[in-house]
């Protein structure tokens, strides 16, 4: 007990969530349902576009996905040619409309069917208005994302005020189960890293929520309550995770993150994948996000029974007292398991290809869940497991932490460069981001630069995606940047804080995203691993590239103002709808933090800033605590860093905004085809993966069942025909083949065991 | 004292009697009526020792159950060899746990069976009849009856299956009953030796469990030569029957088969209790009576219960029918309940606390089965009434149509898919947190499958109800009132041990820990 109200009842915060939840499913959704249903005639609850029906017949086929899959070459051919159009600088609005109108035309099958449908149809699941318990909802759900996120505040200021609070406090609730003296409890605890991370959650969720009132209404009114009681239940598993103060609590949280993720992505579960853009189907994107997480978990599972084992406690807080004397490899082993939950959940290499996929949900989804808050529990994880890592585990782990999130980084970054849906840039875009956090907590001695980044990379990372998701509001769900450009002009209520928050990841001086990742860099650098600097800056110039290159594409382009920069040629004909106040507002909001939060970081402006904050939680090695970062611009390194943001900025500008140099400069030769299809197919790791699962687990799985079938039952059928025909050649019975089966077994049984006893028995005399 | 084990285990016997005889046209009622009734009073069991006063301390365990009756019965002697078998029945926290268990389920089963229309009172009274079995065999504590009553279980069931099952019921039947009466026969050989070595040993002839539990077979046998450890011998053959049961793998293809042909309500009592009497009397009869044989047999029983668990989930992955499905995760899901058995009774100066982690883990593992299975079971039914088809491919986009059974499937899925929050995942956790110090290999193995676990699940649920809808089930409706409410009740029960597993803990913890002490006190790593 910390004697502050506050974090005494820190159980306020998910209870609230909770509370609305509640509210929505036994309450308000019940009457919603009823009102609708009489409105529809019964029966038809949520009845989406029924009479759509497709090829999604069941194969985990759907679940990875090719360039465009199951397409002819034909097809595919012309999707290429599409691709050229968009990196070269031929395009003309008919064109390209032509081109894509005769992938439609010649592939013939169900595909073209799909996505003339999609693209006919796409936002038009609505049938309707949500209904007014459907809107009350809406509203439950964001006063109460507002209480939680009064409170986080309060605790935050708590903390300011008393820095005391900081360490760290355990708020225990009740015993989940007790035996012999091994506590299973749920507790919570709360520190610098909790304060943090609860006001990051609770704010991205508030202006999620405000968001998507105006986006679910015209993406699936019916299923508007239903939105938002998984958006509650989300935030309740995402408070439970970054409150708990042990493996039993985190994992429980890991796990309910998981579950919620699974119904977001799936929100859509009608839908039927969308072939020729590649895309699956929201059910089997949702299949997929829950599985390939689930991989990881097994290994977080095994890290904490070792833990637990040498232990025999979960508490974060009993673990490092109990671990001394213990083997240092063993130690190595179970927190590099622990970090494989991190690498599943944080969509880290190779683990990392259910995030692209989870684009399917909602954008709002996408950035709540995919952006800011989910994806970012790996990082938390390993902040909070941190003094496991670097005090008791030998130094390989964080070794491991910081290459995987290198190659990750540049790895996805990579794969972002070619992409041509919006979403899918920011959803590799997310995976190289998290890459860095990684890198800055594995090289660096304390939680402070892979946590600053989780925080600014929330705030810019939840604006590009709501930005996004109002793009494809305004272009009536239309996801494929090639039929954008020159948006800035016509909805610059979006294009504003979008603009801010590219030039935020991207690295531009004094935006938030410079900052946090300037101090990841600067990291690697001081840690004297200059394969990771190389790769860390070489990745920031690659993420200005594909960032500005998304920029000029969507909202700039050719005809635009400024050489490109604002407005230009649109490449599609569908009328532009413009978004209202909930949909820009929150944008608004978040480009405060996109921009302005790098300056919690600079001692020179926060007093310790940001990293003294937080390196003030538990987690922090002796020794270490509270140390404060540089003025970045003392350092020439920063400079370096700068110049490579300002080259992928002013290369994406030649390319997409000015046309200075043609898009298609190296897709002209065979070895950069080679490359751009290599990138264009993510380096095929989907397919070795399905591979693996047909021919590997699927076999395995058959063989299985044929040893039932043929070996088990037949020795089994095999024994009782024996018997049967003995009984029949001896009795030349023919009074039916059941019952002499079952007679001949069981009287035979009853003789061996008889014989059996009376062996036994009187051998023992 | 009012006999409330002999009302419970009676009364719906009494059911039947008067179904049989009653209006033909309210059989629903009287099975539903004496099935509620029965459920009604089982919850006294676990009331009434709490009122009684002495805390959850008062369940007791198998020396001191908190429920007990006994009437001599039969009682003779042959020159030194005695026969005594008393109608004991007694129930300490293990057996008042699967006593409500099963009442509850009995209960749903009947209400889930509102729809049967073919013989309807011959089918529930089969069905009352057949919880009277289940009942005697949770609380019987004489041996000789035990082995009655699990005996008296396989007539309602054989001609449950093979009368109102599906297609290829005459042939599931038939194994069932095989497979059973084949193990049984071996559990009755182990039976009788268990009780005439006691007794030559001791000179006193009980088969009643307080005897059983409290003294030990010593020294070994003499088969045709070979020596074997007396204990290990009478574990084998008393676990063979229960092997058979629960259902251990190669012993388990009767299981699928059973699942496939039987109808809803049948499946749901199948997976939900009968299995459990396998591992019921895997703890209560064979450890407890042969503490040293299990410990023996530990760690084949461990590797066997690992490769339960993934075989099962591989099998499940490739299967077509939905009930064939669910019936093989059946098989992985026992497989935890093997495998924390084992860890229980594992050699190794291993922490008690693990041992005991691991049994209650095992112990929830029955009741979590038994509650998650039975929805998926009755969310097939629902479907398969309305559809008369089980084969997952030929859905597609059912939750187009039917939302709320979409929602329940869902929940159900998750919660046997070990999500935490729910009943599964608080057996599945404390199974894996107590056997990784005694078996590390095979609790990988255990938790690698939780991987194909949330596959083939999510993988059903993804093929039937997501995706566009197949224009052949536009007509369908969705789940009634009536359908939800047996699956609603269970979800409530499957959350609430999610959440707050304490009571349950709390109700089994003087058994559990009277079998931690017994294995406590034997002998370390004599082998």
């Amino acid at each position: 007990m910390s004697g502050n109200v506050f974090i005494d009842n820190i159980w306020v915060i998910p209870a609230l969530p909770l509370l609305a939840f509640i509210l929505n499913i036994f309450v308000i959704r019940p009457l919603d349902v009823a009102i609708r249903d009489r409105s529809h005639g019964a029966g038809h609850a949520e009845h989406g576009h029924a009479e759509q029906h497709g090829q999604d017949n069941g194969h985990l086929a759907d679940n990875t996905q090719h360039t465009v899959p199951d397409i002819d070459a034909l097809v595919e051919e012309s999707y290429v040619q599409g691709i050229d159009d968009i990196d070269g600088h031929i395009a003309t609005p008919a064109a390209l409309a032509r081109s894509i109108r005769k992938a439609e035309h010649t592939s013939g099958g169900a595909a073209a069917v799909t996505l003339m449908r999609d693209a006919e149809s796409h936002p038009h699941h609505a049938h309707g208005e949500p209904t007014i318990f459907a809107r009350v909802n809406g509203y439950i759900g964001i006063l109460a994302m507002l209480g939680a996120f009064a409170w986080s505040l309060g605790v935050l200021f708590a903390m300011l005020g008393n820095g005391a609070l900081r360490n760290g406090t355990v708020v225990h609730l009740y015993d989940w189960v007790a035996v012999a003296g091994i506590n299973y409890s749920v507790n919570f605890y709360v520190d610098a890293l909790t304060a943090v991370m609860l006001v990051v959650v609770t704010t991205v969720s508030a202006l999620v929520q405000i968001y998507s009132q105006e986006y679910i209404e015209h993406e699936e009114p019916a299923g508007y309550s239903r939105f938002f009681a998984w958006l509650s239940l989300f935030t309740i598993s995402m408070l439970i995770l970054v409150l708990s103060a042990n493996f039993l609590m985190i994992y429980i949280g890991w796990e309910l993150v998981g579950l919620c993720s699974f119904l977001l992505i799936g929100f859509l579960g009608k839908d039927a994948p969308k072939m020729q853009a590649g895309r699956p189907s929201p059910g089997a994107a949702a299949m997929k996000a829950f599985i390939t997480t689930r991989v990881g978990d097994f290994g977080f599972l095994i890290g904490i029974l070792i833990l637990f084992t040498v232990t025999k406690t979960f508490e974060f807080t009993a673990i490092p007292r109990l671990l001394t004397g213990t083997d240092q490899a063993l130690l190595t082993a179970a927190m590099i398991l622990v970090f494989c939950g991190a690498v599943g959940k944080s969509a880290q290499f190779p683990l990392h290809v259910w995030l692209p996929d989870a684009m399917e949900g909602p954008t709002p989804v996408s950035a709540l869940i995919h952006a800011a808050t989910m994806v970012a529990a790996g990082v938390y994880l390993v902040a909070r497991t941190f003094v496991l890592f670097h005090q008791f585990a030998g130094p390989q782990s964080l070794e491991v932490v910081a290459y995987v999130g290198g190659f990750t980084a540049i790895f996805a970054a990579s794969i972002a460069l070619v992409q041509t849906d919006i979403k899918r840039v920011l959803a590799y875009s997310t995976v190289s981001q998290l890459g860095y956090m990684f890198v800055g907590l594995g090289v660096a001695d304390t939680i402070g630069p892979g946590t600053f980044h989780l925080m600014t990379h929330a705030f810019f990372k939840a604006l590009l995606f709501l930005g996004s998701g109002a793009v494809l509001h305004a272009l009536g769900g239309e996801q494929d940047m090639r039929k954008m450009g020159g948006l800035a002009s016509r909805i610059p209520q979006v294009a504003i804080p979008f603009l801010l928050a590219t030039f935020s990841i991207s690295g531009f001086p004094f935006f938030a995203g410079f900052f946090s990742k300037d101090e990841i860099i600067a990291q690697t650098l001081q840690h004297g691993d200059y394969v990771l600097y190389a790769i860390t800056l070489f990745t920031a110039f690659l993420t200005a590239f594909y960032m500005f290159r998304l920029w000029f594409l969507t909202f700039g382009g050719e005809g635009g103002r400024f050489g490109g920069w604002w407005g230009g040629q649109y490449r599609d004909t569908r009328t532009i709808s413009q978004p209202g106040i909930r949909l820009w507002l929150p944008l608004a909001i978040l480009a405060v933090p996109a921009v302005f939060a790098g300056f919690l970081g600079w001692n020179v402006v926060s007093g310790g800033g940001f990293n003294a904050f937080i390196s003030a939680a538990n987690v922090t090695p002796a020794g270490i605590v509270g140390a404060a970062f540089d003025n970045p611009f003392t350092s020439g390194a920063t400079y370096v860093g700068i110049a490579a943001a300002f080259l992928g900025i002013g290369l994406a500008w030649a390319m997409y905004g000015a046309r200075i140099i043609p898009a298609n400069v190296l897709t002209r030769n065979p070895l950069g085809r080679g490359i751009y299809q290599v990138l264009w197919n993510k380096f095929y790791v989907d397919e070795v993966y399905l591979a693996f699962i047909r021919f590997g687990i699927m076999g395995l799985s058959r063989i299985a069942v044929g040893f039932d079938r043929l070996v088990i039952d037949g020795i089994l059928n095999g024994v009782g025909n024996g018997v049967v025909a003995f009984g029949r050649g001896l009795r030349r019975s023919e009074s039916g083949r059941m019952q002499n089966y079952g007679a001949a077994i069981f009287g035979g049984a009853l003789v061996i065991a008889a014989a059996f006893f009376v062996v036994v028995y009187f051998n023992i005399k | 004292m009012f006999p409330l084990l002999t009302t419970l285990v009676f009364l719906p016997t009494i059911g039947a009697l008067v179904l049989m005889v009653g209006p033909k046209g309210a059989s629903r009622w009287i099975a539903a009526i004496f099935s509620g009734v029965t459920f009604v009073l089982s919850l006294w069991l676990y009331i009434g020792p709490l009122v009684g006063g002495s805390g959850t301390a008062g369940f007791g365990s198998i020396m001191h159950p908190a429920w007990s009756e006994s009437i001599p019965w039969v009682h003779f002697a042959i020159g030194t060899l005695q026969l005594n078998i008393d109608y004991h029945l007694g129930a300490d926290g293990l057996s008042i746990f699967m006593l409500i268990l099963n009442a509850l389920l009995s209960f749903l089963a009947i209400i889930g069976s509102w729809h049967v229309s073919n013989r309807t009172r011959e089918y529930m009274a089969l069905l009352l009849i057949l919880e009277t079995g289940v009942m005697g065999v949770f609380c019987a504590f004489d041996l000789y009856l035990f082995w009655l009553f699990w005996e008296v279980e396989l007539i309602p069931m054989f001609l449950l299956i093979a009368i109102w099952g599906g297609q290829r019921r005459e042939y599931a039947a038939w194994k069932f009953v095989i497979y059973t009466i084949f193990g049984s026969a071996f559990m009755l050989a182990g039976i009788i030796l268990l009780y005439f070595s006691l007794g030559a040993q001791n000179g006193a002839y009980s088969a009643s469990f307080s005897y059983l539990a409290s003294h030990q077979v010593a020294g070994t046998y003499s088969i045709f030569g070979i020596s074997i450890a007396s204990q290990l011998l009478l574990f084998l053959l008393l676990y063979l029957g229960f092997a058979i049961k629960l259902p251990m793998i190669p012993f388990h293809t009767w299981l699928p088969d059973a699942h496939t042909e039987a109808p809803t309500a049948v499946s749901v009592l199948l997976a939900g209790v009968l299995l459990k009497m396998g591992a019921y009397g895997l703890i209560r009869i064979c450890v407890d009576f042969a503490p040293q044989g299990a410990r023996d047999f530990a760690l084949p029983l461990a590797v066997l219960g690992a490769i339960n668990i993934i075989y099962g989930a591989g099998c499940s992955l490739v299967q077509r029918d939905m009930k064939k499905l669910i019936a093989y995760s059946s098989v992985s899901h026992m497989g935890y309940v093997i495998l924390g058995v084992a860890a229980a009774i594992g050699p190794g100066a291993t922490n008690p606390a693990f041992r005991e982690a691991a049994l209650t883990g095992a112990a929830i593992q029955m009741f979590s089965h038994g509650a998650v299975t039975g929805m998926l079971f009755f969310c097939v039914g629902v479907l398969y009434e309305k559809a008369h088809l089980r084969e997952i491919n030929a859905f597609g986009g059912l939750m187009a149509r039917m939302p709320r059974l979409t929602w329940i499937y869902t929940f159900a899925i998750m919660a046997s898919l070990g999500l935490p929050g729910l009943s599964g995942f608080v057996a599945e956790y404390l199974v894996y947190t107590g056997s990784f110090a005694n078996f590390p290999a095979q609790t990988i193995i255990a938790a690698v499958t939780m991987i194909l676990t949330a596959g083939y699940l999510l993988w059903m649920l993804k093929r039937a109800f997501y995706g566009p809808l197949n224009p052949r089930w536009a007509h369908l409706n969705d789940a009634n009132l009536l359908e939800m409410a047996p699956l609603v009740m269970l979800g409530v029960v499957v959350l609430f041990v999610g959440v707050y597993p304490g009571f349950l803990v709390d109700l089994l913890r003087p058994s559990l820990h009277q079998i931690i002490q017994t294995m406590g006190s034997l002998p370390v790593a004599g082998r």
